[in-house]
């Protein structure tokens, strides 16, 4: 039996500590005794203690709080910026919890014991190829290559995710793949409401392939199988960037995605 | 980790008792995970009732045939990052003490296991212990602690490297 880790041991005995936790009797609800605060004396205690740490807050210019470095928003934040929405898709996010935003700066003139309500990131999930549509909304040429402006918008019904770096394809109407991006699918990841659009830029050269068939158009790989093609900017397309370096590989790389 | 719980809360009949379902069965769970974030375990207590008090608040706009537990630990995320609670903390303390009541052997074990905890950030911590106590995936903890399945990987990593060279 293979031994085991340090870090093995360590995860068990917390797992074996941590179940020795008494559930409370009764489940909690307004008005029933909290188990874990003193009653009034505790509730004024906390009260005091909340004007004075907003007052101590007020007095300092950084948004650091208590100098705990692991609560900081970036590590916490579930998405870029969740769009307050605490009504709109109840099924997937119904979860409008009252609590300031990790982000939001002191204000020293305004004392507040009772925090600002501020909807929480729903729970999402990525993005599929059916929730999303693409479309090119224009083409340029520009010393030899060209730049195509591109959209992509959540058309579904419920909050999803999407990276903000993904794979472009130049691809025609057979399916033939012109221009292969590079990399792969990550960086940010980007929380989309239903009826939210991203844009970016594809900058495709050097495609020597030939015939090309109708329309012409782009496609995305969004990591974990999914992609997603654009609709064309008209289906008669079959412009190409110019064969600039026969035997050279076409080359195809888009700016990430952005609001 | 969060498949199991749709249809023991779907079987409800009111609110309020798929509240008391969800309590049944999940407050181990959120307290675990708050206990992971906080490596505190009256500031876990006291976490674990709050979210489950903003679940009673919120139990009419609920889909309960959907996965509570989710929505459990996220909210249980928030408020453990809440500014206004780790102020109240830093002033008045932890109400409750440090460690499971009445057994002072349990005490001395959950001291050694927090301070060997200790080193890791809130985020390596929980998860850890998601995935290797509570068995989430990857997707499912990174989707609760905000974060990507790779950078989850990278945290469990970093984490394990910790506690090894501790």
């Amino acid at each position: 039996m293979e031994p085991r880790s340090k870090s093995d041991r360590i995860v068990e005995e917390w797992s074996a500590v941590s179940a020795t936790a008494r559930r409370p009797e009764r489940a909690p609800r307004p008005g029933r005794p909290r188990s874990s605060l003193p009653g009034l004396i505790g509730a004024g205690l906390m009260a005091a203690a909340l004007v004075l740490a907003v007052s101590w807050l007020g007095s300092r210019t950084s948004s650091g709080v208590g100098g705990d470095p692991s609560a900081s928003p970036s590590e916490v934040a579930i998405v870029d910026s969740p769009s307050p929405e605490p009504s709109a898709s109840p099924v997937e996010s119904p979860s409008p919890v009252e609590s300031p935003s990790p982000t939001e700066s002191p204000t020293p003139a305004t004392p507040a014991p009772t925090p600002t309500p501020t909807p929480t990131p729903p729970i999402v999930g990525p993005c599929t190829a059916g929730d999303l549509t693409g479309r090119i909304t224009s083409w340029e040429g520009a010393a030899g290559n060209r730049i195509a402006v591109v959209t992509i918008t959540n058309t579904g019904s419920d909050v999803c995710t999407m990276p903000d770096t993904t794979v472009p394809q130049l691809v025609d109407g057979a399916g033939t793949v012109l221009a292969q991006g590079t990399g792969s699918a990550g960086g940010h990841v980007l929380a989309l409401q239903p009826g939210d659009k991203l844009s970016s830029e594809v900058d495709v050269a050097n495609v020597c392939t030939t015939p090309v068939v109708p329309p012409v158009t782009i496609a995305y790989d969004l990591g974990s199988g999914r992609h997603v093609t654009s609709k064309p900017l008209k289906a008669t397309d079959s412009t190409v960037p110019p064969c600039n370096g026969p035997g050279q590989p076409a080359s195809i790389q888009m700016k990430v995605w952005t609001r | 980790m969060f498949e199991d719980v749709t249809t023991h809360v779907a079987i409800a009949d009111s609110t309020d008792l798929a509240y008391e379902h969800a309590f049944d069965r999940h407050w181990s769970d959120v307290f675990r995970f708050a206990l992971a974030w906080t490596n505190d375990w009256g500031a876990a207590e006291d976490l674990a009732q709050d979210a489950f008090l903003r679940l009673w608040d919120h139990r009419n706009q609920l889909d309960w045939e959907r996965p509570v537990l989710p929505w459990l630990l996220v909210t249980t995320r928030r408020l453990a990052t809440d500014r206004f609670r780790r102020l109240r903390r830093l002033v008045i303390g932890t109400p409750e003490g440090n460690g499971p009541d009445g057994d002072p052997t349990a005490q001395v074990r959950w001291l050694d296991v927090r301070a060997a905890m200790d080193d890791l950030s809130p985020l390596e911590r929980t998860a850890l212990v998601m995935t290797a106590v509570q068995g989430a995936t990857y997707d499912e903890a990174a989707a609760v602690l905000g974060t990507t399945a790779g950078a989850l990987r990278a945290a469990v990593s970093r984490a394990r490297t910790k506690l090894e060279t501790a």
